[in-house]
């Protein structure tokens, strides 16, 4: 076993961190050194070095004012804003919950000190007793050690919050963030949430964990922008379960960051529902986009859908594994997975693992994969009505992936990631 | 040739078919006709032996022989033909593999023998000329691709080539247009003989203008509710099924 | 089938082998286990030639440091690499059995199903009295082989035993042992690497189009000694060659282990085209026993517009694991697999294909059709590789599955690894079943249950087959039929 990484960051952040005496986290923390970082020897890390999360990392002093200012220009207007600076909720930059009836917001600060504000208990046991034997999941375990806030999200039954929830990273610029989310969908209920990290300015680690569960006929869509900074780093962890008749929508744009891992693990503990998970991928430079997704259809009569779409360029890589499992029970599944790649430049990488583990016979399960380049006779066609090349490849790009955005039902929400990638295109 | 003898049948738990009784003898061409829903297609299928169709009560008498206890291929060795309302598709199946396979089966039955290739395209070419087919469909894999009309053309050519006792026609004419419906037709009349039987089973008027029936039954919620001659099949068509209490929209 | 010439024929053929090889050997049997004694007792009694036995001592050092392999989605009891005989002696007849009583009733119900007559049978079945074949031997062949192994000869190719082209043709042997697959590979090949036993040796020279399909039932091994083979195809300048390896029947196999190498050659031009239908014993109904298939074929594309095609029907042994492989070095080189995977009661296999995109405008084609039934589990597992060099590189996969009953399993996973930009590889993979509205539409047309089972199953199949020579072709489709047999739920 290699040395024990981050025990001194551990110490030092210790006393900020709620409940930070606690044992449980000294626990977790000697759980994810008991597995170690994978390694790439891993096949769910096969493509992705984590070589960079150095155990020294510090958080550097915060510009309170100039995030904020970030902040508010990242904010969907008519939603509900949660700000996490340097990985702590700040009330005085979020929104109030007056008047929203059904829908009860704590923080991870809260649950764990006030008792009323929700099982802390539950949350701490999690940690501890979950995500302990894989390897793959060590960095799970990590967040669990020195997570030092998250948003703790209550969706009564038959609630329908129309206002999206938004939760806002920023203020990261060195250091390892773990934030935690937990999200609980009432039956019948329905709610979106967009997790959005935008700040140009956050070049440390941001390691998130979303927790969610989905009652019998809940439904969540999921946004999530991963537009860190430059150098930055994010990994982000999503583990969902969904009850009978459940619906999980989720979409997520890969596009800034050095390193950007969106890793959704799915199950269905009830039969009939949904599980769609979509997104796109815009790398350059050396960027890494990595997404790993696994849904178990574990019941019968589920559907999940899966589109990625990536475009690389420059030395950028990209990575797809998506396994989908149908256990022997889960007859009449119908599961699809789409990944198309498209690379700009010849130093530019894509690769996909597009899995299925079949265990049931009376199951409609296909998946396609594709990887190639912008079509000539396409480019001629643009360039020969005028447009230059690089306007030309633009627009053949935003046609590429526009049918994912599609996927995204609010139409507000839609055209907010658009424009996230509208600007990565513009600069590319 | 077919004693149908109070039947009646469930698909999944749902009663159908609720006390048919039918004598089909050779020779005859019979006609039912009916709502949607009324268990046109669960008929056909009861008498074709699918699973998923359970008899709980009658008894249904094939030349002499009891059918339901017999295997569904057993049947149709023993020359029950159904024409598919929704043939199916058999990816990389040749087409003419299989029927020559089909012909075989049931020549093997009769104690005959079996056909070479050589002799199966004989047989073949002469039974298309007769319908005034062409052969093209069969060098596909099986429906793979078809349209209606070419799957409906491709069973009459099954039927003509596997020389059957009882037809059974599932809505062979849906779907198809003038030229289609008179060339299938034709099919159907060209197995016409005092040994054969055919019962087909439609919704509309216009194939029996091509084949004439000797008795048309109307079947509605499971039972055969009036019986005639061709003639009801007009006044059907002018009346719908109103007067046996059928609210059907138009 | 053959006749009693053929027969005649068989007797001469082997009778000529035994002369230069099986007596020689007849007595010795090394004791159970590997060492490096064990490695050069095998060496010696082949009279191989010093640079050979330095190879293989290599191997085998090499060898005792690699970790046996546990990546595969295959479960085995673990193997005791002490517990097997390295070199053995065939079977004498005092060990054999008397008459096809004694063979298993199952084994001779299918070789009566394959038209096999009863004297190949017990050939087959090594009964006490019968010549000292291995394996395969359908009969038609022999007669032809003999015939037309003095017109080989005149153009030129050389198509002998691996034994025999180390001691006939050592240049060639020397230049291309090794070059596909190295000796450290991987774990069996590297174990193959210090103890093959024999196999095949082919070379085609410039410009010649080989006249008639090569094959192993040709080449006479000696039982039990096969674990280990050991394949070599040189396929020069603008040649071209069809090479048949497999065996329709099940054998009476005791040996638990194959792990045989095959490297393919092809140089600017030349083309390979190498089929394997493959029906090894693959265990009783209720998982006990069978062989364990582990296979490392690899091609090496290396001339400009070569072309080598995989083609496998799998049916047997307990657990198949191959992945036959083709790196496109030369530039227009053009890779392709096709396989049909069939598993059945409690078989595992875990198979596959590597395309590797070196050269510039490579292409590759990947048809796999898995199926699996009663309790076994069938997994596809390939890679798709494009270097950055490979300018226009294209693939295109498509991996179907068939699951029979809700007992097994099937599993795909695919890798596409992409780093040049101009490349278009396109993967697709499906899973189904038999619908029930198939199965009755042809038991509408009076097929029985099973005979609609195998014409479906062949139908689903149908592109694979299509790439079998026709020799193989029938068999192979009967043979789809039978390895489903008791899967009709």
């Amino acid at each position: 076993m290699n040395a024990p990484l981050f025990t001194e960051q551990f110490e030092q952040i210790r006393p900020s961190l709620p409940d930070g005496d606690a044992e449980w986290r000294q626990v977790a923390l000697d759980r994810f050194n008991a597995l170690g970082l994978p390694s790439q020897k891993r096949e769910a890390w096969r493509y992705t070095p984590l070589t960079g999360l150095k155990s020294d990392l510090t958080a550097a002093a915060l510009d309170q004012e100039s995030i904020g200012a970030a902040l508010k220009a990242q904010m969907i207007p008519g939603a509900l804003h949660l700000a996490f600076v340097g990985g702590y909720f700040v009330p005085e930059l979020s929104s109030s919950l007056e008047g929203v009836g059904g829908l009860s917001i704590a923080n991870i600060t809260q649950l764990l000190i006030d008792d009323s504000a929700g099982d802390g208990d539950a949350l701490v046991n999690d940690i501890v007793l979950n995500g302990g034997e894989n390897p793959d999941e060590a960095l799970v375990a990590l967040n669990g050690a020195m997570v030092s806030d998250g948003a703790v999200i209550d969706v009564a039954p038959g609630a329908q919050i129309t206002q999206p929830i938004q939760l806002l990273y920023a203020g990261n610029p060195t250091g390892l963030v773990n934030v935690r989310h937990i999200v609980q969908m009432g039956a019948g209920s329905r709610a979106s949430l967009v997790e959005v990290a935008q700040d140009a300015d956050a070049q440390g680690w941001l390691n998130v964990v979303n927790q969610i569960a989905l009652a019998d006929d809940a439904r969540l869509d999921h946004l999530r922008i991963m537009d860190d900074g430059e150098q930055a780093s994010h990994i982000s962890q999503t583990r969902v379960s969904l009850a009978a008749n459940a619906r999980y929508e989720s979409f997520a744009l890969l596009s800034g960051g050095a390193l950007a891992r969106h890793d959704v693990q799915a199950v269905f503990t009830g039969s009939g529902g949904h599980c769609g998970l979509s997104g796109i991928g815009l790398g350059q430079q050396k960027q890494i986009r990595d997404v790993i997704t696994h849904i178990d259809h574990a019941l019968p009569d589920c559907t999940s859908a899966q589109t990625f779409k990536n475009v690389m360029d420059d030395h950028a890589s990209s990575v797809f594994q998506g396994k989908v499992t149908v256990q022997q029970d889960a007859q009449r599944t119908d599961a699809q997975q789409s990944n198309q790649n498209i690379l700009l430049a010849r130093t530019a990488t894509a690769n996909a693992k597009p899995e299925l583990v079949i265990f049931a016979d009376d199951v409609k399960c296909a998946h396609g994969a594709t990887v190639g380049e912008l079509d000539v006779d396409q480019l001629f066609y643009l360039r020969a009505r005028g447009l230059d090349e690089e306007t030309a490849k633009q627009l053949l790009v935003e046609g590429f992936i526009a049918d994912v955005f599609e996927i995204i039902e609010d139409e507000s929400l839609r055209n907010h990631l658009r424009n996230t990638a509208s600007d990565w295109l513009g600069t590319s | 040739m077919l004693e149908i003898n109070n039947i009646h049948a469930t698909v999944g738990d749902k009663p159908i078919l609720k006390g048919i009784n039918l004598s089909v003898n050779g020779g005859e061409v019979h006609a039912i006709m009916g709502p949607n829903g009324a268990g046109k297609s669960t008929l056909g299928n009861v008498l074709a032996g699918r699973d998923g169709y359970e008899v709980t009560d009658g008894a249904v008498t094939y030349r002499g022989n009891d059918l339901l206890g017999m295997e569904a291929d057993e049947r149709a060795r023993d020359g029950v033909f159904l024409g598919f309302q929704y043939p199916v598709e058999l990816p990389g199946v040749n087409g003419m593999t299989f029927l020559r396979m089909a012909a075989n089966a049931v020549r093997k039955h009769r104690g005959e023998e079996a056909l070479d290739g050589m002799d199966f395209l004989k047989l073949l070419k002469k039974t298309i000329a007769e319908l005034e087919m062409d052969d093209a469909l069969l060098k596909r894999s099986v429906n793979v691709g078809f349209s209606g009309g070419e799957k409906k053309r491709n069973e009459i050519v099954q039927m003509a080539i596997m020389d059957p006792h009882l037809m059974i026609l599932d809505e062979t004419d849906s779907g198809l247009d003038i030229d289609a419906l008179k060339l299938v037709s034709q099919g159907i009349n060209l197995m016409r003989s005092p040994d054969k039987a055919i019962v087909m089973v439609t919704h509309y008027q216009r194939l029996l203008d091509y084949v004439k029936p000797d008795f048309v039954h109307v079947l509605v919620d499971g039972q055969i509710v009036d019986t005639g001659g061709a003639d009801l099949a007009l006044k059907l068509e002018r009346e719908g099924y109103a007067a046996y209490g059928v609210n059907e929209a138009a | 089938m053959a006749s009693t010439e053929t027969q005649n024929t068989l007797d001469e053929a082997a009778g000529d082998y035994k002369y230069g090889f099986v007596t020689d050997i007849e007595m010795d049997m090394a004791p159970k286990g590997l060492n490096e004694d064990i490695v050069r007792f095998i060496s010696a009694k082949k009279n191989e030639p010093e640079w050979l036995l330095e190879y293989r001592l290599k191997s085998y050092r090499a060898w005792l440091k690699v970790e046996d392999p546990d990546w595969a989605r295959v479960d085995y009891p673990e193997i005791d690499f002490q517990d097997l005989y390295y070199y053995a002696a065939p079977k004498t007849d005092a060990d054999a059995p008397k008459s096809l009583d004694e063979i298993d009733p199952d084994i001779l119900a299918t070789y009566e199903k394959l038209g096999i007559p009863v004297k190949e049978q017990e050939v087959l079945a090594g009964i006490a009295g019968t010549p000292n074949v291995a394996v395969d031997a359908v009969f038609d062949s022999v007669s032809v082989a003999t015939t037309y192994k003095a017109k080989l000869e005149e153009i030129g190719v050389i198509f002998c035993s691996f034994s025999e082209a180390v001691i006939e043709h050592p240049e060639l042997v020397k230049k291309y042992l090794g070059s596909v697959v190295p000796a450290g590979d991987n774990f069996y090949a590297t174990l193959n690497a210090a103890v093959f036993s024999d196999g095949t040796f082919v070379y085609i020279p410039k410009g010649v189009r080989c006249p008639m399909e090569l094959s192993t039932y040709f080449r006479i091994n000696t039982a039990n000694t096969g674990q280990f083979e050991r394949t070599l195809i040189v396929a020069d300048e603008g040649s071209y060659v069809s090479y048949l390896e497999g065996c329709t029947a099940p054998m009476r196999d005791e040996n638990q282990l194959h792990a045989a190498v095959v490297e393919l050659v092809a140089l600017d031009d030349a083309e390979i085209k190498y089929s394997t239908v493959q029906n090894w014993y693959p265990g009783d109904k209720n998982g006990l026993g069978g062989i364990y298939n582990f296979v490392t074929k690899r091609a090496a594309c290396r001339g400009k517009n070569s072309k080598v095609s995989w083609t496998q029907v799998e049916t047997g042994s307990a657990v198949t694991w191959k992945y036959p492989s083709c790196i496109l070095q030369g530039d227009g080189s053009v890779g392709e697999f096709y396989s049909v995977a069939i598993t059945n009661n409690y078989q595992q296999a875990d198979t596959g294909t590597k395309m590797i995109h070196i050269g510039k405008n490579t292409t590759s084609k990947i048809i796999s059709k898995g199926i699996s039934a009663g309790k076994a589990q069938n997994t596809y597992r390939g890679m798709v590789r494009v270097q950055p060099g490979a300018e226009d590189a294209r693939n295109f996969t498509q991996c179907d599955s068939l699951l029979m009953g809700d007992e097994c399993g099937a599993h795909t996973v695919p890798y596409i690894e992409v780093k040049n930009p101009s490349a278009t590889v396109e993967h697709e993979a499906t899973t189904s079943k038999i619908s029930e509205d198939q199965m009755f539409y042809c038991l509408q047309r009076g097929l029985e249950p099973e005979e609609a089972i195998s014409m479906i199953v062949n139908g689903f199949c149908k592109e694979v087959m299509q790439q079998l020579p026709m020799e193989f072709a029938v068999e192979a489709q009967k043979l789809l039929g039978i390895s489903l047999e008791g899967s009709v739920g």
